[in-house]
Order: C-alpha cells, then sequence, then structure tokens
C-alpha cells in the first residue's frame, strides 16, 4: 500500500478520478430513468388495457369507479382533464362527470330558497338519483365531489363544505365566516340551535350570539320556529327533503 | 278514494314550516310549499273547502283539510295569519276562492274551472248530449256521469265550471229554481 502522492500529478489524478465518477453516476442516473420510463409506459399500457376490460365496472360501480380515479391520480393521469383524449373516449367519463355537474346545478338552483344554498350531500345524492331515474349509472359521494370541482372554472360559487361530521355542498357563492361555521357546527347535531345554546356554549354574549342566528336567518340557511320557547334556529339543510 | 291517500311530504316534520318565515325569500318559498301541499291534499281526498272555524289550536285535530295546517305529532299548528296568508295566494293563483269577506271557509278549486269545463264538455260530446238539456243534477250525480272525474263534483264548482263554458258559447245555463235545478245545453 503506498501513501498517496502530493503535488501537481496527485491533484491532477484526483481530478481525474472525481471525472469518472461523475460519468458513471450520470450512466446509472440515465439507465435508471430509461428503466422507469419503460416501467411507467408498461403500466400505462396495463392501465389502459384494465381501463378497457373494466370499462363496463368503471362505468356501473361508484366505488370501483372512485379506486381506478384514485390510481389514476397517483400516476399523474386526469381522466378527467379533457373530454377529448383517450381516456374520456374510452370510457366516457368526461361526459358523466359533466352531466351529473349539470343535474348538481339543477338540483342546488331549485332548493336554494329553501336552504339558503346549502344542502347536505346525503341529501342531494338521493334527490339526484330521483332525477336520474333507476336506469341510470350509480353514483357516489365521491362522484358528487369530483364533479364539483369540474364545475369550479365556472366560477359559480359552488363548492362542498364540511361542518362537523356532515359534508354540505354550497351553491351561493359566500365566504362561510368563522361565525357562521362554528354555529353551524353547533347546529348539525340535532339540526337546529338556540340563542341560549350559542351563548352558553360558545360564550358569546347576546349581541353576537343574536347577530349570527339573524344573519342566518337573512341568508336563507336557517328557519325559525317561534312555537316554542326559547325560538328553535332550524339549518333547512340540515332537514333531508324528500 | 279514501283520505290516508295522501302522504305528506317530509317538510310537513318540518317544526319551523308552522312559522311564517320573516325572511321574505324563505316565505314566499314556503308559501309555495304549503299551496302545492293542500292542493295535492284536496285533489287525493276530492275535498272541494276548508273550514278554518275547524281549527281550534296546537293538538287538537280539525275535520277536514284543514287538517292539513296541524301537525299533531310535533304539536305543531299555522296559525290562522298564516293559512289566510296561503290561501290568499291560492286566490291570486285562481285556484280557491273565500266565501265572505270574513275568510272563514274557502272553496278550493285544485283543478280550475276551465280544466273542469273542459272535461265535461269532452263527456258531453263523446257521449252525443249536445243539443239536447240536462240538470246540473243529474250532471253531478246522474248514472251517465258516473266514472267521470267530475262526478260528485262540488255543486258550486259545477256551476263554475259551466259558466265558463257558457262564456265560451260550448253552452248555456237554464235557471232553475235552486242550483241542481238548472239546466245546461252543451253545443
Amino acid at each position: 500500500m503506498s501513501r498517496r502522492r502530493v503535488g501537481i500529478h496527485g491533484l491532477q489524478q484526483q481530478a481525474r478520478t472525481n471525472a469518472e465518477f461523475q460519468r458513471a453516476g450520470e450512466a446509472l442516473a440515465h439507465q435508471q430513468l430509461e428503466q422507469l420510463k419503460t416501467q411507467l409506459s408498461v403500466f400505462k399500457t396495463n392501465l389502459e388495457d384494465f381501463a378497457r376490460k373494466y370499462r363496463k365496472d368503471i362505468k356501473r360501480d361508484p366505488k370501483f369507479r372512485m379506486h381506478f380515479q384514485r390510481m389514476c391520480t397517483n400516476i399523474g393521469i386526469d381522466p378527467l382533464a379533457s373530454n377529448k383524449g383517450f381516456w374520456s373516449e374510452l370510457l366516457g367519463v368526461g361526459d358523466f362527470y359533466y352531466e351529473l355537474g349539470v343535474q348538481i346545478a339543477e338540483i342546488c338552483i331549485a332548493t336554494r330558497e329553501r336552504n339558503g344554498g346549502l344542502i347536505d350531500i346525503t341529501d342531494l345524492k338521493r334527490l339526484l338519483e330521483r332525477l336520474r331515474g333507476r336506469n341510470a349509472q350509480e353514483i357516489s359521494e365521491d362522484d358528487i365531489v369530483r364533479s364539483i370541482k369540474n364545475l369550479k372554472p365556472l366560477g359559480n360559487g359552488f363548492d362542498v363544505v364540511q361542518i362537523g361530521s356532515r359534508k354540505l355542498v354550497q351553491s351561493v357563492p359566500r365566504e362561510l365566516n368563522v361565525d357562521f361555521s362554528t354555529v353551524l357546527n353547533l347546529a348539525q347535531v340535532v339540526g337546529f340551535t338556540t340563542i341560549r345554546e350559542v351563548t352558553s356554549k360558545l360564550n358569546w354574549d347576546a349581541d353576537r350570539s343574536q347577530r349570527v342566528l339573524d344573519d342566518l336567518l337573512k341568508d336563507g340557511i336557517c328557519w325559525i320556529d317561534m312555537q316554542t320557547e326559547p325560538a328553535e334556529y332550524w339549518v333547512a339543510g340540515f332537514f333531508a327533503d324528500s | 278514494m279514501s283520505r290516508s291517500s295522501y302522504t305528506f311530504p317530509s317538510i310537513h316534520d318540518f317544526p319551523p314550516f308552522y312559522t311564517l318565515q320573516p325572511t321574505a325569500a324563505t316565505q314566499q318559498k314556503q308559501i309555495q310549499l304549503w299551496c302545492d301541499i293542500l292542493l295535492a291534499y284536496c285533489a287525493a281526498t276530492r275535498t272541494f273547502s276548508i273550514d278554518l272555524g275547524e281549527i281550534k289550536g296546537a293538538g287538537a285535530k280539525p275535520k277536514g283539510a284543514a287538517e292539513v295546517f296541524v301537525n299533531e305529532r310535533l304539536r305543531r299548528s299555522l296559525n290562522r295569519e298564516g293559512i289566510q296568508t296561503i290561501i290568499d295566494a291560492l286566490v291570486n293563483q285562481g285556484h280557491a276562492e273565500w266565501e265572505s269577506s270574513a275568510k272563514e271557509r274557502c272553496i278550493v278549486l285544485w283543478r280550475k274551472p276551465e280544466e273542469w269545463a273542459s272535461l265535461i264538455y269532452k263527456w258531453a260530446f263523446d257521449t252525443g248530449s249536445t243539443n239536447s238539456i240536462c240538470t246540473v243534477y243529474e250532471l253531478i250525480h246522474g248514472e251517465g256521469t258516473e266514472g267521470q272525474d267530475f262526478h260528485d263534483l262540488d255543486e258550486r264548482t259545477m256551476i263554475k265550471a259551466l259558466e265558463a263554458l257558457s262564456k265560451t258559447g260550448k253552452a248555456q245555463l237554464f235557471t232553475g229554481a235552486s242550483h241542481s235545478e238548472m239546466g245546461v245545453k252543451f253545443f
């Protein structure tokens, strides 16, 4: 074993070694990338074959469709991205979600005066199923959420908001402010709340509580029941519609 | 048809439905929902009038169509002012008429007189009863109209329908001693 040489020669030697290492590294990286590309293209082909093979199931079974959607998202393919192109032509999913989106808009607008543009997603799903008829493709909540994402670029204010354990679809362009959400969260347990409950549970003063409840009434989100003491503020969107 | 043949929609079990809503847009929707329920109920049970005197307050079930405005289970009922608002809306739409200015009783026209009129005229035409005279009583209770939707129709509604026909020149009315004895000739 010889001692590491010093001087010009030594430095040149070191530089050469570094360059060689770099070349080897590059070659390796290139090789890996090539391999990955092949793998991905194989995977994509398989996915396409899979989609072709299970096309019926994807269309028919909402659970299956959700899993397929997730799988596609994971590898950066969005079958919804365009109405043209391979995926939508193969599956017709683009049309499916656009159609569903139109139906969602229809129901939300029809029930808006009644619920202030805030509807429980399970309720919406039931109304959608009725509108679509018995022979239509089955739909899931996941489909509804996806369709609403599709509607977003239109800028019509459709959004999905989470209030406690409930998912609500909002069809009126408005920011649900913190006070609104807090009170809705309180009301979602039994479907209504009272000024007494708001002041005691949230530790708000009477003025603030009354103002928020009044605003909820004015926005059409709440209905008031005055045949009880204290008056009850019912969130229409929490009450199942039939 | 039995009373039970009408099922109330779920909004009928929504407690605030029995309080007239202070927000204008909500109230407008609420009134329309009430109108729809009342008309559907009357059509399903073939009810032709409502007596508001039947409504005694929450918890007591009134007779006739007034029961629409009471929910025993929830112990809620729409008050007199609310009911009058609903019926005023129906009157505006041509689906009801107050019997007096006291607004105590009203006729509910779940089919408008013109709609009854065309049903009656179609029957007259189909059975070759044009150009002959029959009484209002026969039209309502006679064997000849059995199975027709207007068989057993409320007398006042029948007269309104016939008046509508007479206005368009499809019938002529002949006065009698009472409404039942009135005669009608179809052209």
